[in-house]
């Protein structure tokens, strides 16, 4: 899959393109995860984010654990329509810090 | 079998790089025959977690073995069968919502919440799911 980076300041923005599902999550945790790692502070931007499936919601709900276990920051930005519905329905909406655009999600950061 | 019912079968293997497919072939159906665009998402996305448990559950993720995937439009209702010969659900997950933190059991907790109904059963070894829903189709 194509997944965006760049930094800004301290924070890296990671943005996933398209799909993430079974066949790409590993890829992606493996991104999402090193970002965690590197910068501490870490905004998925999901603009160009058209689907996830639960196999994608998991390597989000892996990067969260990492995150408190390591005192890290992770934000979502710019959910589209179709992929909050997943998020809505089960429940990730209520766990994760979601932003309406990436500025918001690093000021966010404080 | 009334003139105005659809039925499409479709085959793949067992390999995940084909999921993407029936699930665009599925949303592409949906919104064919009258579906809003949330529901052809919803029953795309409930179509995608089901092969994903026949590949990765029924056939452990191996390659060269069958899944056979039915959608079908009858008197306004939808319904998609997903058919593997891999190795039987002994128990479905239970019907509650995940806790947060759990990893595993959303796919389930989806299907569930975005398809009227989903029944899965096994004979002569072979194990099919049955999603539901009814919609208001167009033609």
């Amino acid at each position: 899959m194509d997944i965006q980076e760049q930094r800004q300041g301290e924070v890296i923005v990671l943005g996933p393109v398209g799909r993430l599902d079974s066949l790409n999550c590993r890829e992606f945790e493996s991104h999402l995860l090193s970002a965690l790692n590197d910068s501490g502070k870490v905004v998925v931007d999901c603009t160009a984010l058209a689907y996830i499936s639960s196999a994608g919601l998991r390597v989000l709900l892996v990067a969260a654990k990492q995150a408190r276990a390591t005192q890290s920051q992770l934000s979502l930005a710019a959910l589209q329509d179709n992929p909050r519905e997943v998020f809505d329905i089960s429940g990730f909406s209520a766990i994760f810090s979601i932003h309406p655009t990436v500025e918001a999600a690093i000021a966010s950061f404080g | 079998m009334n003139s105005d019912d659809k039925t499409l079968m479709l085959e793949i293997d067992s390999r995940l790089d084909c999921v993407a497919l029936v699930g665009i072939s599925i949303r592409a159906l949906c919104l064919e025959y009258g579906a809003d665009e949330m529901t052809a998402y919803q029953v795309q996305t409930s179509t995608v977690e089901a092969v994903n448990n026949a590949i990765i559950h029924a056939y452990s993720n191996q390659l060269g073995h069958p899944v056979w995937i039915r959608w079908s439009l009858a008197d306004k209702r939808l319904t998609i069968q997903v058919s593997d010969e891999g190795m039987t659900m002994r128990q479905l997950p239970p019907d509650i919502e995940p806790e947060p933190d759990a990893e595993g059991g959303r796919g389930w907790w989806i299907m569930r919440q975005w398809m009227d109904s989903a029944e899965y059963m096994t004979d002569s070894g072979r194990n099919t799911l049955i999603l539901s829903k009814s919609f208001s189709n167009k033609h």
